[in-house]
């Protein structure tokens, strides 16, 4: 099934992910994609969730860490500035942990708890994934395309949403235990009982948990969400999607499909070339593409070409949206 | 876009105090595809294309560009075609 037929067979689909090794060009197949349902007049955004942003260049404007962004009819992009909301989390945690050691009495300097709990590196990831849950939870568009960090940034960000649920579990388990003991020994249990009510560290896990479930809940939902594999037809970036759509399935998300990037037009030969470079290239692109269809049978919704030029600005961008509304099969 | 990533790296690097030894430019086409006759328009546009962007990268980087790996006519893999990237990299014997 072609990447039109998928997205016509979907019509509930409003989460598509891309993924893949790095510089496969998850960036530009996702800006592709965008264009692709903006120009089907779905008011659409496209957000960065790598830390390396590289919207800014595809779409050659700055939109780093400005918030939502227009960029043509229906077409909206934001790049999260990470370290804004990094500071932002260091300065919760840091209250969080304050009144977590002032109501158990620990006599102890949180300082060096503060920092290793936030220079540790999933709380970049955390991080993103907080702003990425935000974004959908504002529910303002039709259809949210995430160009996702490389392959072991995502895996760490989906990984991050299970232990996350498990530390939140153990972690409101324990507070409730502590305050239920503290009021059963208290003279005053009106007050303490009202207190618990309030108390910051529950509430907070509490709010965090109904968060990553309601996330989890969308990004588990085979009717709304996709997940993309993006590859060049070499044989890194194959074995690379390869262990992606494992771990993908893994985390229950639905996989979407494989785009092949980069592939050199067939059509090229038919120009009468002897050019024994272009030849081999040709030669070796067969094999891996060969490989694509053996490992991800019915998997492959488009090849987008190579193209003469790099993909920078609307207009390029625009092209890429044609090429996966025509899923390039005649490419190859 | 990969060399915006390049700066972003090394400025990275050096706020942190690590020394950075060079930058090696990888996927070069030779240049030599230009003057064959044999070599189809589309490609040749691209490698017009890539110079331009090497310019930048001399411009950028300058002396701490330390080595050029061409685009081979096929994915580097297996000890062969490594030992070419290192002669060509290390001016092996």
């Amino acid at each position: 099934m072609n990447f039109n037929d998928f997205i016509e067979s979907k019509p509930g689909l409003r989460y598509l992910f891309f993924g893949g090794k790095c510089g496969v060009g998850k960036t530009v197949v996702a800006a592709g994609a965008a264009q692709y349902f903006a120009e089907r007049g779905k008011k659409t955004i496209i957000s960065s969730t790598n830390p390396v942003h590289s919207l800014s260049s595809v779409f050659k404007v700055d939109i780093w860490g400005k918030g939502v962004q227009k960029l043509a009819d229906n077409l909206y992009a934001v790049e999260f500035d990470i370290s804004k909301t990094v500071e932002k989390y260091k300065a919760e945690m840091k209250e969080k942990l304050l009144a977590f050691i002032k109501t158990a009495d620990i006599p102890v300097d949180p300082g060096p708890f503060l920092d290793i709990a936030t220079t540790n590196p999933a709380f970049e990831e955390a991080a993103m994934f907080d702003d990425m849950v935000n974004l959908i939870i504002k529910n303002e568009f039709d259809v949210y395309v995430f160009d996702t960090a490389p392959v072991a940034h995502t895996y760490r960000l989906l990984g991050l949403s299970k232990v996350y649920d498990l530390w939140l579990t153990r972690l409101i388990k324990s507070r409730e235990e502590a305050l239920s003991l503290k009021a059963k020994l208290s003279f005053r249990k009106e007050k303490v009982v009202e207190e618990i009510k309030r108390d910051p560290v529950l509430q907070s896990a509490l709010e965090t948990r109904k968060r990553t479930e309601e996330a989890k809940k969308i990004l588990t939902d085979n009717e709304k969400t996709a997940f993309f594999f993006v590859t060049l037809p070499l044989a890194l970036p194959i074995a690379v999607i390869e262990r992606f759509i494992t771990w993908v399935k893994a985390f229950d998300i639905p996989v979407g499909g494989v785009v092949v990037n980069g592939v050199l037009p067939k059509t090229l030969l038919k120009d009468a070339v002897t050019s024994s470079y272009v030849i081999n290239k040709l030669r070796e692109q067969e094999g891996y593409l060969r490989t694509i269809n053996e490992k991800f049978p019915s998997l492959v919704r488009a090849y987008i070409p190579l193209y003469e030029t790099e993909v920078i600005g609307l207009d390029m961008v625009s092209k890429v949206a044609n090429a996966l509304a025509d899923g390039g099969f005649n490419l190859v | 876009m990969a060399i915006l990533d390049t700066q972003k790296a090394i400025n990275m690097f050096k706020e942190f105090g690590i020394p950075i030894s060079g930058v090696i430019v990888n996927q070069v086409y030779p240049t030599e595809l230009l003057n064959d006759p044999s070599t189809p328009e589309f490609l040749k546009n691209r490698i017009l294309m890539q110079q331009t962007h090497m310019k930048k990268i001399r411009e950028l980087f300058g002396d701490m560009i330390l080595g050029i790996v061409p685009m081979l006519d096929r994915e580097p893999r297996g000890l062969e075609m490594i030992g070419k990237i290192a002669s060509i990299l290390y001016g092996g014997d």
